[in-house]
């Protein structure tokens, strides 16, 4: 084995270090083992590990950057706490996370209207394609109007599997409906945002295609 | 392939026609060859994807992480002598404290549904049982 170094010559590990390796390298279910046992850089890495996501599934779903902070340290904190009732194999941790998310936002949102600021909720610019910005800028924003509108599960069931990745089943189970149900909302989804976007492309004179 | 059933298998499958079934996917490039609004359609969809895409590109806030490890510590931590006390004031006594207000309150309502106070003729009924002899002595005393 060419590759295989002696035994001597590898550097000695302390036990932090060894640890914390583990930690890094080890997969979700390992590191809810470690949570439930009260592993506080366990818990660090699942943080690192799917805020990004958790983050930008609220973000979209409440219309709010303030909710979206708060619901995502709800979340986090549930997690800690609620560590026991995990069961590994039985369901994925993002969508377990992401239950939990939605379930927290969806009490959110029944408290109140939906607040929507364009601003904070501007898609990532191209900023290679700069003569294209404020044109992306417009179709943004009519989007971002449009989705604010949908109706709560219809959004979510777009974002679940347009945005966040899951797949129709474990979307369906985050939502709480059949995966019927949920090809249907994504559908009206999607037509809801065609629609909002297709009116402008109609009378777009730039496009010289109009009947 | 009709603009409305192509409409209804863009809102289903994207506007990614490579992602389609192959049959309705030759059927909707046939229709795109002739259709304007199908394809101002497939234009709209293909925006609503890229819109969509554009959004997975979002961080949480670069404060967030630190927040949520503040406030798992913060509950994590073990608890001060008072919060000890009061915990275990709340964990153990709870149920005793409960037990002892619900025999005081049935005792109560008892003691009030068998001698009401407020009755008169209850009163008066005791009264008479109570002082008869005496009534009866007094009215044969009486020359």
């Amino acid at each position: 084995m060419p590759n295989a170094r002696p035994a001597a010559a590898r550097p000695k590990r302390t036990t932090a270090e060894s640890g914390s390796r583990r930690v890094a390298d080890a997969d979700d279910d390992e590191l809810m083992a470690r949570v439930q046992r009260r592993d506080q850089a366990a818990f660090g890495r699942l943080v690192d590990r799917h805020l990004d996501g958790v983050h930008r599934y609220l973000v979209r779903l409440t219309a709010s950057m303030a909710d979206a902070d708060e619901l995502a340290q709800e979340t986090f904190l549930r997690l800690w706490e609620r560590a026991d009732s995990y069961r590994p194999g039985r369901v994925q941790l993002s969508t377990w996370l992401h239950r939990i998310a939605h379930n927290l936002a969806v009490d959110e949102l029944r408290r109140r209207r939906p607040q929507t600021d364009e601003t904070e909720l501007q898609a990532a610019p191209d900023e290679a394609n700069p003569e294209h910005q404020a044109a992306a800028r417009e179709t943004g924003r009519r989007l971002d109007r449009a989705l604010a509108r949908l109706p709560e599960t219809q959004r979510a069931a777009l974002l679940l599997c347009q945005v966040q990745g899951f797949s129709n089943r474990d979307a369906a189970e985050i939502i709480g409906v059949s995966v019927r149900g949920l090809e249907s909302l994504i559908a009206r989804a999607r037509r809801s945002l065609r629609d909002a976007l297709q009116d402008d492309l109609e009378y777009d004179p730039t496009r010289g295609s109009n009947g | 392939m009709t603009r409305l059933e192509f409409e209804q298998a863009l809102d289903r499958w994207g506007a990614d026609l490579e992602r389609w079934p192959a049959r309705e996917a030759e059927a909707a490039r046939a229709l795109l060859a002739t259709d304007p609004q199908a394809r101002r359609a497939l234009d709209a969809a293909r925006a609503v994807d890229a819109h969509l895409a554009a959004l997975r590109t979002h961080r949480a806030p670069s404060h967030l992480a630190a927040r949520i490890g503040t406030r798992v510590r913060a509950a994590a931590a073990p608890p001060d002598r008072l919060e000890r006390l009061f915990g275990w004031l709340t964990d153990r006594l709870w149920r005793p404290a409960v037990l002892a207000m619900l025999i005081a309150g049935a005792g109560y309502l008892t003691g009030l549904s068998v001698n009401d106070p407020a009755d008169p003729s209850l009163t008066e009924d005791v009264m008479t049982l109570a002082f008869s002899d005496i009534y009866a002595e007094l009215e044969n005393a009486e020359p």
